[in-house]
């Protein structure tokens, strides 16, 4: 038997089918199979996210409207109410510096990681933006010699590479791959606009939620810290949560450096631990 | 209409620029939206053309008289400057497939794998498949709506959407054996 071409069943998507193709298709499994693809593919392109446009296009059509003379005078600053996007930006950039410094505060307040002077081209990559997925040797504002390391910390947002490490460990890649399943997109979000008072609440409740990250975080890294006079099983289980806790983070933002920096450092250290125990477990055979 | 965009539309035919932006802040993503897919994500053209869009907007907003919601009036300009603006391009530059980095790691953190593939595959459409796709499948316009857009009759339009769907099927799930099902499911096709 033939089966129904591909052209055919991208027109049974939406259109009804004639008799004979109607016949075909309740005995035929593949056919079935193949328009219900073709349906699915057809669902998913009406529910595609808008893309934003690029953020310098307003400036360059404003200065093309005012070439044209199709507007006058000044773009007035708009007062009394903030535009959302404009505060998530704010929030997040507040949040980034916060994360810095709440995680330099962490470090140094328990003796976290020593700094280390950076070389010329580390002193460059500083420069560089925030690093995303599948870009190699990428350096992160992390505590990389290990999440433990006892020396003092250096201050905030300083880029700490670990040209020193007590166990040498390859190149860490970021936490999140390009390859890796990434979360599903998040529905368009309708621009919506706030007053003042509720754009300063929402920024508030969002440095709130931040600081109390960062208390979870530190609780962790203290249980964590050889220093604690934990047994290696408490901790192991800490630098878990540790662990669980910021890849959740990363789910949600996955270029965060300061995130990533408390990942990658969780894991290394986790590994160094379990080094340290099978080294253990093979000394101590008594 | 919306009675945001009609006041904003009243200053904005005054030359306020303030208005004038504020109506580009509400319906930016969505001009942009379709001019980018109709130039099969190339980012450059897909501004040019929004741009020229939104000039052509401005400039015919004292004949806008509120028949249809601005939204649709503003898209079916978008549209038009895109076909009009591939139609100019086709003449002085020919034929140009672009991927660029659109594709960033950034967009795939942002959004699921499918929508993805699904962008992807429809910037290699051929460029009279993807305006029939885009335009029907992705913006809801009838047939008969592409069809005066693009100078052709409802029935080309219908062919050239089969076309491009089966070719989208094809880019995302290439079959074994050409245009046919696998063997497997031949077997389990019913004689």
């Amino acid at each position: 038997m033939r089966h129904l071409n591909d052209e055919t069943l991208a027109r049974l998507v939406d259109e009804p089918a004639e008799p004979h193709e109607a016949e075909h298709l309740r005995d035929c499994l593949a056919c079935r199979r193949e328009l219900a693809e073709l349906r699915a593919q057809t669902l998913a392109l009406g529910e595609l996210a808008d893309p934003e446009p690029p953020a310098a296009a307003w400036t360059r059509l404003e200065a093309r409207l005012r070439d044209e003379e199709l507007v006058r005078g000044a773009a007035p600053a708009r007062r009394g109410w903030i535009h959302l996007h404009g505060v998530r930006a704010a929030a997040a950039i507040a949040l980034f510096l916060m994360g810095g410094a709440a995680g330099a505060a962490l470090w140094s307040a328990r003796g976290g990681p020593q700094p280390v002077a950076l070389t010329q081209p580390q002193a460059a990559a500083r420069t560089r933006p925030v690093p995303s997925f599948g870009e190699p040797d990428v350096i992160y504002d992390v505590p990389a010699r290990g999440l433990m390391s006892p020396a003092p910390s250096a201050g905030s947002g300083a880029r700490l590479a670990s040209t020193a490490p007590a166990d040498p460990q390859p190149p860490q890649r970021p936490a999140r791959t390009a390859d890796a399943a990434p979360p599903a997109a998040a529905p368009r979000a309708e621009p919506v606009r706030v007053t003042r008072g509720e754009a300063v609440q929402a920024a508030r409740e969002l440095v709130q939620a931040q600081a109390a990250y960062a208390q979870a975080l530190q609780r962790y890294t203290s249980i964590a810290d050889p220093a604690s006079g934990n047994d290696a099983e408490t901790r192991m289980a800490a630098l878990d949560q540790l662990i669980e806790l910021t890849g959740a983070a990363l789910e949600r933002t996955p270029e965060d450096p300061v995130i990533n920096g408390y990942h990658l450092a969780a894991t290394a250290e986790r590994e160094r631990l379990r080094r340290e125990q099978a080294r253990d477990a093979q000394t101590q055979w008594f | 209409m919306d009675d945001t965009d009609n006041h904003l539309i009243h200053q904005a035919r005054q030359g306020d620029g303030g208005a004038v932006r504020a109506l580009y802040e509400r319906h930016a993503q969505r001009v942009y939206a379709v001019v980018k897919r109709l130039a099969g994500h190339d980012e450059a053209l897909a501004e040019d053309w929004a741009q020229e869009a939104w000039v052509r907007a401005i400039r015919a907003l004292p004949t806008f008289r509120g028949d249809a919601r601005f939204t649709t009036w503003l898209h079916r300009i978008a549209v038009n400057s895109a076909l009009h603006g591939r139609r100019t391009r086709s003449r002085k530059a020919g034929r140009e497939t672009v991927m660029d980095d659109t594709y960033s790691v950034r967009a795939v953190a942002e959004t699921s794998v499918l929508k993805i593939r699904l962008e992807r595959a429809m910037a290699q459409l051929p460029e009279g498949m993807r305006k029939v796709l885009v335009l029907h499948d992705v913006e809801g316009y009838t047939h008969e709506e592409i069809g005066e857009m693009l100078g052709v009759t409802a029935g080309t339009c219908k062919s050239q959407l089969f076309k491009a769907r089966a070719r989208m099927r094809r880019l995302l799930a290439p079959r074994p054996a050409g245009d046919e099902p696998a063997e497997e499911e031949m077997a389990a096709c019913a004689t």
